[in-house]
């Protein structure tokens, strides 16, 4: 066996039959850790003793049949923005290099909960923003990993860990999983508590996910969310979902090879017997840039405005630029702006009543070249919009970097989400991973 | 179909008051290096103040 390869929910299920003990799951993955990561820099701090201890504490108790939940003895890398006690959160800058904080943020109580042992703090960008971080593509050390969860994504795909939590303001979640060929999540903001987590936009920052399936995905939702999941059929009818593609804007925005990625794998969901048809979108989408970021740069602003003066050489050049320009919008403007997401997201919303799921490209294409974190523009538009997103991975560009989809159904609706996306992939059937 | 008045004749006077704030508050050197980001920003802001909200949405 080769715990490093399992998914989450094989090898929690193999520690539940008793053939997969934790602490050897663990150490594992910091062999792993110690052959990759030097070139992925996907983590930041872990705590080899503590993780240790943790992963013997769970090996006792699954030995005596004996399981908090359903993530008992499972390694999660965790963004450096979560508070996490006893372990430092540096938030990627000098201004917290040495930050230590004394409880942890709701997502870290709630994993732990459910048995999950925190194996360390991923990779963020500089305060969670545009400005890079050291972590690199695993498919291609040349390339972007993708941000501002870095870190969270590369270290999936480099299968040092099987399940990772990142966050989402913009594009932080569904970018980097489709740089680094992993599926994520990023829920309805109300599905999951951000608090204790530093903050970018609060309005518009999600807690999101990254795992090597759709199982991992739903298993982990299940545990993070605040509210139960709303039932839907274990195994979804093809013929009854409708997916929508929608072309304008977002294949507008796509390379050859990503258009052509869509264009193949409508063909093979409409065999596979789901409804695909094109979505027509409402008029008020052209003004989601604007909106999106109005809120952006206002409350980047109100949350920076002392610490960037505290602070300044803490601060990468674009997280200044977004905060000096939300020190110049005024209140009246940002208010307006918040009303006008309601009408977006009234509107936005209507396309649900044809459609079960959405499909866009998770990204322009493969990652860029070089380390800029490239661009969000495919998740923009359903973060403002509140919708809950997923990225799959759906093949290989020419030059050997994963492609990825994107899925986005109405707020609340991850169940059908989730059932969709796994019956997707099923059709996908994506098998590659990177060579490190 | 909604058009952002993105190349409005307002543009360039909401650019031009909002490099007056820049220099208020960040000096005119640093001013004058946002010069094309508040050109941006002018055109979003008025895409923003330009849509017809009504009264009947209050948050």
């Amino acid at each position: 066996m080769n715990p490093e390869a399992l998914t989450l929910v094989e090898a929690a299920g193999k520690i539940r039959d008793g053939v997969l003990s934790p602490l050897d799951y663990v150490q594992s993955l910091f062999a792993r850790v110690d052959a990759v990561d030097p070139r992925v820099q996907a983590w930041t701090t872990i705590d080899r003793a503590g993780v240790l201890a943790e992963a013997r504490q769970m090996e006792t108790e699954a030995r005596k049949k004996q399981f908090r939940g359903a993530l008992h003895g499972i390694p999660v890398g965790v963004k450096d923005i979560f508070y996490t006690k006893d372990l430092k959160t540096t938030m990627g800058s000098t201004a917290f290099a040495d930050f230590v904080p004394t409880y942890d943020a709701s997502v870290v109580k709630r994993l732990k909960n459910a048995g999950a042992i925190i194996m360390g703090k991923c990779v963020t960008t500089i305060l969670v923003f545009l400005d890079p971080g050291p972590t690199r593509n695993p498919w291609n050390t040349e390339h972007t990993p993708g941000g501002s969860s870095s870190g969270s994504a590369a270290a999936v795909a480099a299968r040092t860990c099987p399940v990772s939590i990142g966050s989402q303001t913009v594009g932080s979640v569904g970018r980097p999983g489709a740089y680094n060929g992993v599926v994520s999540i990023m829920p309805t903001q109300s599905r999951v508590n951000m608090a204790g987590a530093f903050p970018l936009a609060w309005s518009l920052d999600h807690v999101g996910i990254f795992s090597r399936s759709v199982g991992d995905i739903e298993v982990t939702l299940e545990c993070l969310s605040e509210t139960p999941m709303p039932s839907h059929p274990r195994r979804v009818d093809n013929h009854k979902l409708r997916i929508g593609i929608v072309k304008e804007f977002f294949l507008d925005k796509a390379d050859a090879e990503t258009r052509g990625k869509i264009d193949e794998l409508a063909g093979a969901l409409m065999n596979a017997g789901f409804q695909v048809a094109p979505v027509s979108l409402p008029a008020i989408f052209d003004l989601h840039p604007a909106i999106l970021r109005t809120l952006v740069r206002s409350e980047a602003a109100s949350t920076h405005e002392q610490l960037i003066l505290a602070k300044p050489n803490a601060y990468g050049p674009k997280l200044r630029d977004l905060v000096q320009m939300g020190e110049l919008i005024d209140a009246s403007t940002y208010l307006r702006a918040r009303r006008i997401r309601k009408h977006y997201q009234r509107d936005m919303v209507r396309l649900f009543d044809h459609f079960d799921v959405l499909l866009t490209p998770g990204a322009p294409g493969p990652a860029p070249a070089g380390m800029a974190t490239g661009d969000p523009v495919m998740q923009a538009p359903w973060t403002l919009a509140d919708f809950p997103t997923m990225t799959l991975p759906v093949g290989l560009a020419s030059n050997g970097l994963p492609l990825g989809i994107q899925l986005s159904a109405a707020p609340l609706h991850e169940g059908l989400l989730l059932e969709t996306a796994r019956a997707v992939e099923e059709v996908i059937g994506f098998k590659d991973q990177p060579r490190l | 179909m909604i058009t952002p008045p993105m190349n409005s004749p307002t543009v360039p006077i909401v650019a031009d008051e909002l490099h007056r704030r820049a220099v208020e508050k960040f000096g005119s050197e640093r001013a004058d290096a946002l010069r094309p980001d508040l050109l941006q920003l002018a055109r979003e802001l008025e895409a923003i103040n330009s849509y017809d909200i009504g009264f009947e949405d209050e948050p």
